[in-house]
């Protein structure tokens, strides 16, 4: 069956470029703004929570971010123009753990190297030594804790993307736009990220 | 293509991203090679453990009852009609806020029904996972037959049913579950018919089509993926 598939263009600013927010004092307690904000944003909380958890690993520091970034989120509404709140909110979000990381676990975000990465990768055999049977191998990836342990054991700057895409279910546009990356970014730090899970469940396979 | 191009692009194959020409090519070459095909099982297998397992960390509620909190205004500077009056403006802008030019009326309203089923906790009336129960509770409120199969084997159980407003009419909202996520499906009835289309609003995913004299709208904020595969399950379940 054919589908036809339409995207708009989604591009949006998280918050405005002179973003310590003193500049433009609106009214924070106005009703119709609150109201605008929360009906925008709480269908959304789900995700900018479970994207902090995944990125910073506990409840606690999760839920520091997730209130940075709605505070955030609602004093730098005036600049969200209504395409995409779920990605706007998320941008915010990714901001505050990036933040909250350098603050408290600087160590986590120091020194990620694109090109770093891409060397260290040792590529999976494609020929020859390639698993007998991928599609057994990954059923067992089924099990839940090695998946979720593996994924949690990714850079950050990689984690990011694939939680993006697989939980959130974010186009490669959208990932681009939440991280403010590039989408050939996108792709390179996705297939990486996928390579590396792929090794460490078919090696615990072994 | 070589072995080398077509992996750097395997990926984006599996996740449906490439542009129509190069994923021809991809699967011209997939057509030829066996480690490549391997790989885009692999990939495959991967992508479905990912959305079987990988944990989804909703916010705890209150967590969230705290986040709303946070901003808003002191109750003791403010009159409490205000604060139920924003809660009341919030619903009310729901419907508002989400138009924007080059969005057809019916989008609009489907999103809106979708984001307002969330926001208030109204998502279902009549709340059963057996279609026996949600498809005669329709009767005599809406016009139509309702189509609401359950389909938990293949992961999207119903959970009920509610009437709800699209562009003005009274319709049928069918709710299914996919994970976490809650997917609408708004029906009513049409003389047109309409091949599927899929778009994206406001981090929503909708997927529309109209056959057999139903106007059927999926809307969701799981994925586009999950609504081709309700689609094709609602498409060939005998009505």
């Amino acid at each position: 069956m054919a589908f036809r598939r339409r995207r708009r263009d989604t591009t949006f600013r998280p918050e405005p470029s002179n973003s310590d927010g003193r500049g433009e004092a609106p009214s924070l307690h106005d009703p119709k703004r609150l109201a605008e904000f929360t009906a925008h944003m709480t269908p959304h909380l789900d995700a900018a929570y479970g994207l902090a958890r995944w990125l910073l690993g506990n409840d606690h520091d999760a839920e520091d971010a997730a209130q940075d970034a709605y505070a955030r989120a609602y004093r730098y509404f005036s600049g969200f123009h209504g395409v995409n709140a779920r990605a706007w909110l998320l941008a915010i979000t990714r901001r505050c753990c990036y933040a909250l990381l350098e603050r408290r676990r600087p160590e986590e975000i120091a020194g990620y190297d694109e090109r770093d990465a891409a060397e260290s990768e040792v590529a999976p055999p494609l020929h020859g030594s390639a698993p007998d049977d991928p599609d057994r191998a990954l059923a067992r990836a089924g099990d839940a804790r090695r998946l979720n342990e593996a994924v949690e054991g990714l850079p950050v700057e990689q984690r990011e993307i694939f939680v993006l895409r697989e939980v959130e279910g974010l186009s490669y546009k959208e990932i681009a736009d939440v991280a403010g990356i590039p989408i050939g970014t996108v792709m390179s730090r996705l297939s990486r990220a996928r390579a590396q899970l792929q090794r460490l469940l078919r090696d615990g396979d072994s | 293509m070589t072995c080398d191009e077509a992996r750097e692009l395997l990926g984006a194959h599996v996740d449906h991203e490439l542009d129509l020409r190069s994923d021809l090519a991809v699967q011209a070459h997939l057509r030829d090679c066996e480690a490549c095909r391997s790989q885009v099982a692999s990939l495959q297998a991967l992508h479905e453990a990912a959305q079987a397992h990988l944990a989804r960390h909703p916010i705890p509620a209150a967590v969230a009852r705290r986040l709303r909190r946070s901003v808003q205004p002191a109750p003791a500077r403010y009159a409490p009609w205000l604060t139920a009056a924003a809660g009341v403006l919030a619903g009310v802008l729901v419907a508002v806020v989400v138009m924007r030019p080059g969005l057809d009326r019916t989008e609009r309203d489907v999103i809106a029904a979708h984001a307002r089923s969330l926001l208030v906790d109204h998502v279902i009336d009549v709340a059963s996972s057996d279609s026996h129960t949600v498809k005669p509770w329709f009767h005599g409120k809406v016009s139509f037959g309702v189509p609401a199969a359950s389909f938990p084997e293949a992961g999207f159980p119903l959970v009920g049913g509610r009437l709800d407003y699209i562009d003005g009419h009274e319709v049928a909202a069918v709710v299914y579950q996919r994970r976490k996520h809650v997917v609408n499906l708004f029906v009513w009835p049409t003389r047109a018919t309409a091949p599927p289309s899929e778009s994206n609003e406001q981090g929503y995913a909708l997927l529309h089509w109209a056959e057999g004299g139903l106007a059927y709208w999926l809307v969701t904020d799981a994925q586009a993926e999950d609504l081709r595969e309700l689609q094709r399950l609602i498409a060939t379940a005998p009505r």
